[in-house]
């Protein structure tokens, strides 16, 4: 924004999402994606403000096991303690504010300052300091450990971070998104683990053209028809598609979370127990025997959710669960108003077949990730968008499809329309009231 | 070239040099004719180079059917990132015989590949570490495994050039 008066900003900020709902329109300002003082609000506004993912337990079974992420612009250290607890602890020494643990994985005894030796343990705890008695009897290790995040979540394993003491708990900051996180763990009986591996990527775009895209089923079969293709010349009966399914559904979940929940792509195999021309015949009986391990024990019409239907979860603002042939967990970092960087990993039941875990990798490899045949025209398309939307003449973006008509399918845009609302309540520190399943 | 043991340091490098040429140069279909029908194409994730990819996650996995999509794809102008297609320049470099089997040369090279697209340009660094064989006097491919250097693919965003 170019006024630098904050009243001014704050006028702005009202009227940056024109939602009409008697007329079913919805539109977003450009400023929402391109402008840099927004882009420094939305730190404070909504990543200060908002439960934050930052990995799952499984990455660090372990005592001593750690994993550095950013979130909100801080560098953390997600460790296992030597008690087996896990914190998450802001990743610089109590001393001079030097940055502590420099590596991205690994397992350690104890966090040890580069610069004057300050060591604290897994825990957190300041051990050892040199000299201590030059800062007098009076010193006390106890009250210079490290800092951990104001808030602290281990959801059925994902592990989430808020950095507002006052935030809402956790399970009630899910609304309905609860439901689809519920579902992606029912899966397993054995529970989830993350395999070894990430994607690590960056984009040229606004960190919301991401959370957008995920749930955006209306580009899948334009912009990804290459996927498709390979799928038929290799015989794999790509089944109904779009409008032709039997659940479609796009909808808001409230607080910015939503989901796009479909059949499509779903009838020709899914590894949580769904058999179909993707996958070869000797996985029938491994995966028929999967679906009726998961009616027993969720009942059919929940067993037919988690076998038969693909969904694209978003948690507002930094995480999606691609759940298609096998679960994908993706979290967006914004680092700038005009770039993010991405990191993904897969996810699977734990203890499951050698032959069935390589299966999962290799359709993996073909779908997500950089390299893969769907999210690398993602990436060159969001950078398309972006460039675009410099443009002061494209003056608003549109997200009303299905809005006219009350429908909610995967390919319409109630949950793009859930994400902007929620952010616009955030940014206008809640003047500006929108509803939500419209 | 008749046999394995015939081939010698010389024959490996004109390979690989004619091999980055054809790409460099986008005659894909041409260079399909460099790889075995056993082949296969890996390059691990950037947080993993050892990556086993029974286990692991990658960044790709492809067997020839997969490599032939994405010839196709990358010719039929449907890889968005390659359309039009960027220019791209390929050092290939320290080229090593690392073993010799019976079946296969096992290769060691570095790489540097140059990729201009949109006024930017990026760089992918690594090794390879190939497989190479003999069908019908020919060396071909039956490994080919691109191992990144860098630590993310930032900012190159995506992977849509062939390795």
């Amino acid at each position: 924004m170019t006024n630098p008066n904050r009243e001014d900003l704050e006028r702005e900020l009202d009227g940056l999402v024109a939602d009409d709902v008697a007329g079913g329109s919805f539109k977003v300002h450009r400023k929402v994606y391109v402008d840099r003082e927004i882009f420094e609000l939305e730190k404070e506004r909504v990543f200060n403000r908002s439960w934050l993912y930052v990995a799952h337990e499984s990455e660090i079974p372990r005592p001593g096991d750690f994993r550095t992420r950013i979130a909100a612009g801080r560098s953390l250290i997600v460790a296992r303690g030597d008690d087996g607890a896990i914190r998450v602890l802001l990743n610089h020494c109590s001393h001079r504010g030097t940055l502590l643990c420099r590596e991205a994985a690994g397992t350690a005894k104890h966090f040890r300052c580069p610069y004057h030796a300050w060591t604290y343990d897994t825990s957190g705890r300041l051990t050892a300091v040199p000299s201590p008695e030059a800062y007098g009897p009076e010193f006390d290790k106890k009250s210079w450990g490290l800092k951990s995040t104001p808030r602290f979540e281990n959801y059925r394993g994902f592990i989430f971070v808020a950095f507002d003491p006052t935030i809402e708990p956790f399970t009630e900051s899910l609304r309905d998104a609860k439901e689809y996180l519920d579902l992606v763990c029912d899966m397993s009986e054995t529970g989830l683990e993350v395999l070894p591996g990430s994607h690590r990527y960056s984009m040229r775009a606004n960190w919301k053209l991401l959370v957008e895209n995920g749930v955006d089923n209306y580009h899948f079969a334009i912009l990804h028809n290459r996927y498709i293709q390979h799928l038929r010349d290799n015989g794999v009966d790509i089944g109904p598609r779009g409008e032709q399914c039997d659940v479609s559904v796009g909808k808001s979940l409230g607080n910015g979370h939503g989901v796009s929940e479909h059949q499509q792509l779903a009838s020709f195999g899914r590894l949580a127990g769904h058999w179909g021309t993707l996958l070869p015949a000797w996985t029938k009986d491994t995966l028929d025997a999967l679906r009726a391990n998961l009616d027993a024990r969720v009942g059919k019409e929940r067993a037919f959710r988690i076998a038969q239907t693909n969904r694209n979860v978003r948690f507002f603002p930094n995480l999606y669960v691609l759940d298609h042939i096998s679960p994908v967990i993706r979290l967006i970092t914004p680092r700038a108003v005009d770039f993010i960087d991405v990191q993904e990993w897969v996810l699977a039941p734990k203890g499951e077949s050698p032959e069935i875990r390589a299966l999962r990798m290799r359709n993996n490899f073909l779908q997500v990730g950089p390299a893969g045949f769907v999210s690398s025209d993602d990436v060159e398309v969001l950078d398309l968008t972006q460039r675009g939307l410099e443009h002061p003449e494209m003056e608003w973006v549109d997200s009303s499809r299905g809005m006219k008509l009350g429908r909610h399918l995967s390919s319409d845009e109630q949950q793009m329309r859930g994400l902007h609302r929620h952010w616009h309540e955030l940014m206008t520190l809640g003047r500006v009231r929108h509803p939500e399943d419209v | 070239m008749t046999r394995l043991a015939d081939v010698t340091p010389a024959d490996v490098e004109q390979f690989l040099y004619a091999d980055a040429a054809l790409l460099d140069a986008w005659k894909l279909d041409e260079w399909l004719g460099h790889l075995a029908d056993d082949v296969s194409y890996e390059v691990p994730a950037t947080d993993l180079p050892n990556a086993n990819l029974a286990t692991d996650l990658a960044l790709i996995g492809d067997d020839l059917s997969r490599i032939r999509s994405r010839v196709r794809h990358l010719r039929g102008g449907s890889v968005l990132g390659e359309d039009p297609p960027s220019r791209t320049r390929r050092l290939v470099t320290n080229v090593r015989i690392v073993a010799r089997r019976d079946d296969a040369i096992d290769v060691a090279a570095n790489f540097a590949i140059y990729r201009f697209k949109h006024e930017l340009s990026e760089v992918f660094v690594g090794h390879y570490e190939h497989e190479l064989v003999l069908v019908g006097g020919a060396l071909k491919f039956r490994k080919r495994r691109a191992v990144l250097d860098m630590e993310t693919l930032r900012p190159h965003g995506k992977l849509t050039i062939l390795l």
